[in-house]
């Protein structure tokens, strides 16, 4: 009877688990990278992208850069649109021959990331190009770097026209440390000076 | 496992050659005997009826949301904010106060637009992933000398995403740091988007008797700030649009309380505030939203902070939100 009743017990525990549903899984998160209601990239979707891309990068590398023992500092900078195409694809090639710049960009132009509701995310992606005893290689650089939107004084409610300095002067007020405020104060001294008479700009008259 | 599922496992067992399953002798004793079946036939009792009083418990009002189809709510909102100061810092001397104080002193501004939402996702307990995108944005600002136009960029096509039962209760929401901040135009849409979704009474309210309601709101605004609302609401039947045949109509009245703290090193600000407000939700038949009026006036604190904590400067913001979200035919 015990038994019974403990079977009982669990099998109506479980069904009740099994109305609530799973908890706690990452997936059911709404920002989720890929979930339907991720409606913005973040960096980790952009380098994953990025990434699938690496033997692309040492393609160009190879067919540019052969022989070529130390590159310099080589990376990658665009921008992701709202349709997930790249915008504005600059190569920075470091100490490489000219050639791999365009070939890196024209890569990037094929690229295809998420179509999000952001604004444009500005991408820095570094390719660091090796070569030692194990030959040449390009390696998946760890982090893309993405230039994040200052958030300005979230708290207030600012008018939509109000101008950038009015804005910066209510920043200033608010939050600013000591030392910006001084460098504005120097900086409006040095403009209300008069110019110092040194050379062909020294006034006529003294 | 689906009901289909079920079935065929139940005819996979009857066509078994194998005999019919008869339960042990021991078992059907025990079970027939007066000590037993007693405390079992109670105990049955007190499940079903456990049971019962769970669903009569359930919500009997919820919205209802096209699956597979984008849904189209027009808006449009006045929101006036007059801004005063409570307190400046010293800082605030090499700057033109004055000047400053009349920019954003008192300023009227109306946005209207549409919001498009669709339910992108249906979670494993039933709840909804909905995504609201504010498009066709068209603003104008105020300051007592006519309405001038203003462009909303900034805001144009930015979306939420909020995971909601279909009572309306926000069990999530992300998207807001995408809109937020000063010259972003996030502050004009944030109680729309609330709005949009507003929780519903567990009933239909009906003739005077109210509907009280309360619940929290968390809006993470930022990764380091989050915007903490507490809601109490009394809601009350209302008469609906009389070109709105079978629609329900409900009038809310609300008091609501808001702190919010923002932890980013660079914004060391804090704001306290108070709603009232009012207004009237008109569903179909079916339940979909046809209409909401609403009307909120804030007052809120906004303070920000020396590094050892000290008050440094206090404002304080009066911001009446007024606005109707109407529902649009599909495009």
């Amino acid at each position: 009877m015990i038994r019974f009743l403990l079977v009982l017990a669990a099998l109506l525990c479980a069904s009740s688990a099994w109305a609530q549903g799973p908890a706690g899984d990452p997936k059911d998160r709404l920002d989720h990278p890929g979930a339907p209601t991720d409606r913005y990239l973040d960096p980790g979707e952009i380098r994953d992208v990025l990434h699938g891309v690496t033997d692309g990068f040492y393609g160009c590398f190879r067919s540019h850069a052969r022989g070529t023992r130390d590159v310099g500092d080589v990376a990658v900078t665009f921008k992701v649109g709202g349709s997930g195409a790249v915008e504005g694809a600059i190569a920075e090639i470091g100490g490489a021959p000219e050639a791999l710049g365009p070939c890196l960009v024209e890569l990037l132009g094929t690229l295809e990331f998420a179509a999000h509701d952001g604004d444009p995310v500005e991408v820095s992606y570094p390719l660091v190009y090796q070569v030692d005893q194990r030959g040449a290689r390009v390696l998946p650089y760890p982090v893309v770097f993405t230039k994040p939107r200052p958030v300005r004084l979230p708290l207030l409610s600012v008018p939509l026209d109000v101008a950038p300095g009015e804005l910066t002067m209510l920043e200033r007020i608010l939050v600013a440390p000591a030392e910006e405020i001084r460098a504005d104060q120097e900086e409006q001294q040095e403009d209300a000076s008069p110019p110092s008479p040194a050379g062909d700009e020294a006034p006529a008259e003294r | 496992m689906t009901a289909e599922g079920l079935g065929s496992a139940g005819v996979t067992g009857a066509s078994d050659t194998s005999p019919p399953y008869t339960p042990p002798t021991s078992v059907i004793r025990v079970v027939s005997s007066a000590a037993v079946r007693r405390p079992l036939i109670l105990l049955v009792l007190l499940l079903l009826g456990t049971a019962a009083s769970a669903h009569a418990a359930r919500r009997s009002l919820a919205y209802k949301m096209p699956a597979n189809a984008l849904e189209y709510l027009g808006f449009e909102i006045e929101h006036r904010i007059t801004t005063e100061a409570v307190e400046l810092p010293p800082e605030a001397a090499p700057y033109d106060v004055d000047g400053l104080l009349q920019a954003v002193g008192d300023v009227t501004t109306t946005v209207s637009g549409r919001l498009e939402r669709t339910v992108a996702r249906v979670f494993r307990d039933r709840s909804l992933g909905l995504v609201s995108r504010v498009v066709a944005l068209q603003a104008q600002v105020d300051r007592g000398q006519g309405p001038t136009d203003v462009p909303l960029a900034g805001l144009e096509g930015k979306s939420v995403s909020m995971r909601v039962l279909d009572s309306g209760e926000l069990l999530a929401s992300v998207g807001w740091e995408h809109m937020a901040g000063a010259g972003r135009g996030g502050d004009l849409v944030r109680d729309l988007l609330l709005f949009s979704v507003l929780r519903l009474p567990y009933a239909v309210p009906s003739g005077t008797g109210a509907i009280p309601s309360t619940f929290r709101l968390r809006i993470p605004e930022d990764p380091l700030l989050n915007r903490d609302q507490a809601w109490t609401l009394a809601w009350t039947a209302a008469s609906p649009p009389a070109d709105c045949r079978r629609c329900t109509a409900m009038a809310w009245s609300a008091e609501v309380t808001e702190a919010a703290e923002d932890r980013h090193p660079a914004r060391p600000m804090s704001a306290e505030g108070t709603a009232t407000g009012s207004g009237v939700v008109v569903l179909n038949g079916r339940g979909a939203l046809v209409a909401h009026d609403f009307s909120l006036t804030w007052t809120r604190t906004v303070r920000s902070h020396r590094e050892n904590g000290d008050r440094r400067a206090e404002l304080t913001q009066v911001h009446t939100v007024t606005g109707r979200l109407s529902a649009e035919a599909a495009k």
